[in-house]
């Protein structure tokens, strides 16, 4: 018995078994309260900094894509020629030294006489008001942005879903309809389409509705394939559930998380397209104005006068930034593997 | 087959010759069932076994017609449910036969409410008149498979495995099924959660005089609830009957070998146990050739007249004169 350790008996006393905690019993469960998934993603969002900001940016240019073009009283097509390649000029802040309407000192303004005029944005070489441009652009940018969201979430999805739920020979065509879509580059689609129609919105919007789903498309019919297998949907099946309450009740709620996330990262691109055909002429034609058509007219003069290039790309930069953020942080906030953890 | 002492008021599922096959591609085709036969009386429990690939899993959803068999018929209480599908068989079957699945994580729409879950069966064939009579049936059937209904608006998230596989019991048990499938219905359960699980199925049983095909291949678990059992091996049905008739006189080579696979608890038993080989390959067996011999009881054996004078030749007690050699 040498060398072993001495044993101690263990005595329990009253005192042995308590709660960590003092207030241990009084703890809310918040893990098992009966939170509704939607209240569990807004509360994950709005814990993404980023995202949040994100949002708070696009509203903002919501607001003044709504309101902007009223502000200044000036009309996005009135020329003027008497007025044409002023720098911008704000009441208030021109005191700062900045946005005072003077190019090395000169006052712009003064020289054409217009003492009491002021253009937030300045104006372009044919003397119209670049804030109401500006803000009649982002709304076309804007409504780009819905529509590519509607595509997505219409054709995208259907034709996913169809596709993938119903398989076999049905697959098999649709995807190679795809394929043949897919293959045609988009700026062949589009230079195609001026043939048969002027440049304009519903020019882009066709184009758009031609490609833009197929990212989507894919994306539903590769969840749609994963989750049809699954015992849930097996279930339902053996309960007698029709292929419609399946599609609908099972199987679209669980990718509705990867549908919203691949549909707000679909915004940007869609955006970025119609300010690329606007900026190379094929979008958007004059007077009409949109963020494209403002950086392709800045983009010229950029050298004498940086600032009708500079605040549109501005925009346009802020714009995407947001969106992806937005997007990025709803991917977060919707993926299930982070409620897992 | 001889069925001369089976009382046809007592049958509840009576499959004939089921056969299922998986076609993989132009020229190779998987027989996951084939020639399958069985009948399940009412009230009993008839446990399906056999190793994984030999068509369990594929019998059960062939019944509840997930799959559409290949050939072959199944009687539900004299009706057929086999052959071409339309609505009203659709709502006979899932109205009759419910299933419980496997895995309990995935067999609950996670994006669903545990009521709405439940309720499934009752939306999809409208069998309420008001909300309240639909809540009224959550939550009975609710405190039956030992829930509270403080549960009812929760997510499958917020529950445990064992909890789960309650809520996919609940699922099936609201229709009032006379059959109901249990498709390896615990195994995916920790060993002391399925213990739960099978005496509340058990409970269930009594309450309801259900009857339950159980899939499985646990067999102590099978030995445990089964009346009567069937052998299940690369899709033929090797052996079956009652459960002390299975353990207590296997004839079939496979069943043999199955049963010398279960570990006794015992250590000292345990270390001297040996284990039966069996390789369909090596054995000479042909599965397709054989015939459903009867032995005695509700005791039957797939095996050509050789096979069989041959695997009952070694086996003492049960085994009657003249047939000893």
């Amino acid at each position: 018995m040498m060398g072993c350790p001495e044993i101690v008996e263990d005595i329990f006393k009253e005192d042995s078994f308590l709660l960590a905690e003092k207030n241990a019993g009084k703890i809310i469960d918040r893990e098992y309260s009966d939170k509704t998934m939607w209240k569990e993603i807004i509360y994950r969002f709005t814990k993404n900094k980023g995202a949040v900001i994100g949002m708070a940016a696009i509203l903002i240019i919501i607001v003044f894509a709504i309101i902007g073009p009223y502000m200044s009283g000036y009309s996005y097509d009135a020329v003027d020629m008497s007025r044409q390649n002023l720098v911008p000029r704000i009441p208030g802040i021109e005191k700062l030294g900045v946005f005072d309407g003077t190019i090395k000192g000169i006052d712009q303004y003064a020289m054409k006489g217009l003492d009491h005029t002021y253009y937030y944005f300045g104006t372009d070489n044919m003397g119209r008001d670049l804030w109401t441009r500006v803000f009649t652009g982002t709304r076309i940018s804007l409504f780009v942005a819905g529509v590519a969201v509607i595509i997505d979430m219409v054709i995208g999805v259907v034709f996913g879903m169809i596709s993938g739920y119903f398989g076999g020979i049905v697959d098999l065509v649709m995807q190679r309809i795809i394929e043949i879509i897919s293959g045609i580059p988009n700026l062949v689609v589009v230079t195609l389409l001026m043939i048969v129609l002027k440049p304009g919105l519903l020019t882009i919007i066709l184009a758009l509705m031609f490609t833009n789903w197929i990212g989507m498309s894919r994306l539903v019919r590769a969840q749609v394939l994963r989750l049809k297998e699954q015992e849930y949907v097996i279930a339902a099946k053996s309960l007698g559930a029709s292929d419609l309450y399946i599609v609908f009740r099972e199987i679209l709620p669980n990718t509705l998380s990867s549908v919203i996330i691949m549909a707000m990262m679909s915004i940007p691109g869609a955006i970025f397209m119609e300010s690329f055909l606007s900026f190379i002429g094929l979008g958007i034609p004059e007077p009409m104005a949109s963020l494209g058509t403002l950086i392709s007219n800045g983009y010229k003069s950029m050298m004498i006068y940086p600032h009708m290039v500079a605040i549109p790309v501005t925009l346009f930069a802020i714009l995407m930034i947001s969106f992806n953020l937005v997007a990025d942080g709803l991917r977060d906030a919707l993926d299930p593997k982070m409620k897992a953890g | 087959m001889t069925d001369n002492d089976i009382n046809e008021e007592e049958v509840l599922l009576r499959v004939n010759n089921l056969k299922l096959y998986f076609r993989n591609n132009q020229k190779f085709t998987t027989k996951a069932v084939d020639g399958v036969s069985f009948i399940i009386h009412k009230g009993e429990t008839y446990g399906l076994v056999g190793e994984s690939g030999s068509g369990k899993t594929t019998i059960g959803r062939s019944i509840i017609r997930i799959y559409t068999p290949d050939g072959g018929e199944v009687y539900f209480m004299g009706n057929e449910i086999s052959g071409p599908m339309n609505k009203q068989k659709r709502k006979y079957i899932a109205n009759n036969i419910q299933m419980i699945f496997q895995d309990p994580m995935a067999s609950l729409n996670p994006r669903k409410k545990v009521s709405d879950i439940i309720a499934q069966g009752l939306d999809i064939h409208h069998q309420f008149k008001t909300k309240e009579e639909r809540t009224e049936k959550i939550y009975a059937i609710l405190e039956k498979v030992g829930l509270s209904r403080e549960q009812a608006n929760r997510y499958p998230h917020q529950f445990s495995g064992g909890q789960r596989q309650r809520i996919g019991i609940a699922r099936a048990v609201i229709m009032n099924p006379k059959l109901i499938i249990a498709d390896e219905a615990i195994s995916a359960l920790d060993v002391s959660i399925q213990a739960q699980i099978v005496n509340l199925l058990k409970k269930i049983q009594e309450e309801l005089s259900t009857t339950y095909l159980f899939i499985a291949h646990d067999l102590t678990m099978v030995k445990y609830i089964s009346d009567r059992i069937g052998v299940l091996h690369l899709g033929h049905l090797v052996e079956t009957g009652t459960t002390e008739e299975i353990f207590g006189n296997p004839i079939h080579p496979y069943t043999k070998a199955l049963l010398s696979a279960i570990p006794h608890p015992n250590p000292r038993i345990e270390k001297s146990r040996t284990i039966i080989d069996y390789d369909y390959e090596s054995s000479g067996i042909d599965y397709g050739k054989g015939v459903s011999h009867f032995i005695d009881g509700q005791h039957y054996v797939l095996a050509t007249e050789d096979e069989l004078t041959e695997w009952t030749k070694y086996y003492y007690g049960t085994c009657k004169e003249g047939e000893c050699k």
